[in-house]
């Protein structure tokens, strides 16, 4: 092991600092600054009353003090915390107390199931989602057509959607096309305005040519694991690389 | 005076200063700078560095331990053990490669003056 993790017991009272690198569990008693390049617990018994600043925190006790921690702050239902707490990240649970000035600092991280469902219909059948993410579960509310290619917008009316059963098994089939599709629609419909006409500009893609399907697919890809352009040969038809199992139609040989 | 596991630990990377008190036992593999004084044992591990008073129950040193040493138990130096400061207690051990700096008071009935 690289670096131990230091304990004050419970029954133990320190009244002084406490500094330097790797993990520390608190069960007994500190009155002073702590400052840790590492993860510090305050368990259940436990006591700080001074300044915190550790890589990340988890309290389950008593904090008395301004926390920092540069990952993130955890704030348990058996914790009691009395000053401010500042981290990119800062999770408290419900039953702790808190008092005191929360500041998150970080980007906020958006769930992949809400980021999926804010994406893509939910399909009836989950078929084989293309590029990234598991299957979706059925009865997902219906999802909200996001800007293209935006990840992490605040959420729009999402609780006005509950899934439409009826255009479902018809958009199941074409679930690849209808994923893409809300992305790419200019005009961003509000599902919340009417559900059937959804399935109406979903419907048109099938029309469309199989090229912009497929760059609709992969602009679908960026930022996650992008895929290369498909090269621009003139002579040569854009193809399809499906997979196997998803092939509505058979992809052109290359010339 | 075994070397078991015990409670508390202060980590070889941590530099702690203060005064410690309690019940309960410490090992020591940091650097510690101040005063303790507990009713457990303190195990002075061979990086640990400890510049203060220790008042305890029994303890233990394979490391460096400056400050003058009570304890109600006994003390042991083990081998890469230093202890520079005076020591007061029941018993003491001091094993071959361990280090003692200082005087050693220990409370025992003196059985008579040495008769000639």
């Amino acid at each position: 092991m690289s670096v131990k993790t230091s304990v004050i017991p419970e029954g133990l009272t320190l009244v002084g600092s406490i500094e330097g690198k790797g993990d520390l569990v608190i069960a007994g008693t500190v009155e002073g600054p702590i400052e840790l390049s590492g993860e510090l617990v305050i368990e259940p018994g436990g006591v700080v009353r001074g300044d915190v600043r550790a890589e990340g925190l988890v309290v389950r006790g008593l904090l008395a003090g301004d926390a920092s921690a540069k990952s993130g702050v955890r704030v348990e239902p058996t914790a009691t915390v009395i000053g401010d707490v500042s981290a990119p990240r800062v999770n408290i649970v419900d039953g702790a107390k808190v008092r005191g000035r929360v500041s998150m600092t970080g980007e906020p991280i958006v769930p992949k199931s809400v980021r999926r469902r804010r994406r893509q219909p939910p399909p009836e059948e989950a078929p084989v989602i293309a590029d990234d993410h598991a299957p979706t579960t059925p009865g997902m509310p219906a999802p909200v057509p996001a800007t293209p290619r935006k990840r992490q917008r605040t959420r729009p009316s999402r609780e006005a959607k509950p899934p439409p059963p009826a255009p479902e098994p018809q958009r199941a089939p074409e679930a690849i096309r209808e994923r893409s599709e809300p992305r790419t629609a200019a005009p961003v419909p509000e599902q919340s305005a009417s559900v059937p006409e959804q399935s109406a500009p979903q419907n048109e893609p099938s029309a469309e040519e199989p090229g912009s399907r497929r760059r609709r697919k992969r602009r679908r890809g960026r930022g996650r694991g992008r895929r290369p352009p498909p090269p621009n040969i003139p002579t040569v038809p854009r193809q399809k690389a499906r997979r196997k199992d998803r092939s509505t139609e058979a992809p052109e040989p290359p010339a | 005076m075994t070397s078991r596991r015990l409670d508390g630990t202060i980590g070889p990377d941590l530099v702690v200063q203060g005064t410690l008190d309690g019940k309960s036992d410490l090992r020591i593999e940091g650097v510690f700078e101040g005063e303790i004084d507990v009713e457990g044992t303190i195990q002075i591990g061979p990086e640990g560095s400890v510049t203060a008073p220790v008042r305890a129950a029994s303890i233990e040193i394979e490391g460096e331990l400056r400050g003058d040493v009570t304890a109600t138990d006994g003390v042991a130096i083990l081998p890469g053990g230093r202890l520079i400061g005076d020591v007061r207690a029941r018993r003491i051990a001091v094993e071959d490669g361990g280090a003692l700096q200082g005087g050693i008071e220990m409370d025992f009935d003196d059985p008579g003056a040495v008769r000639a």
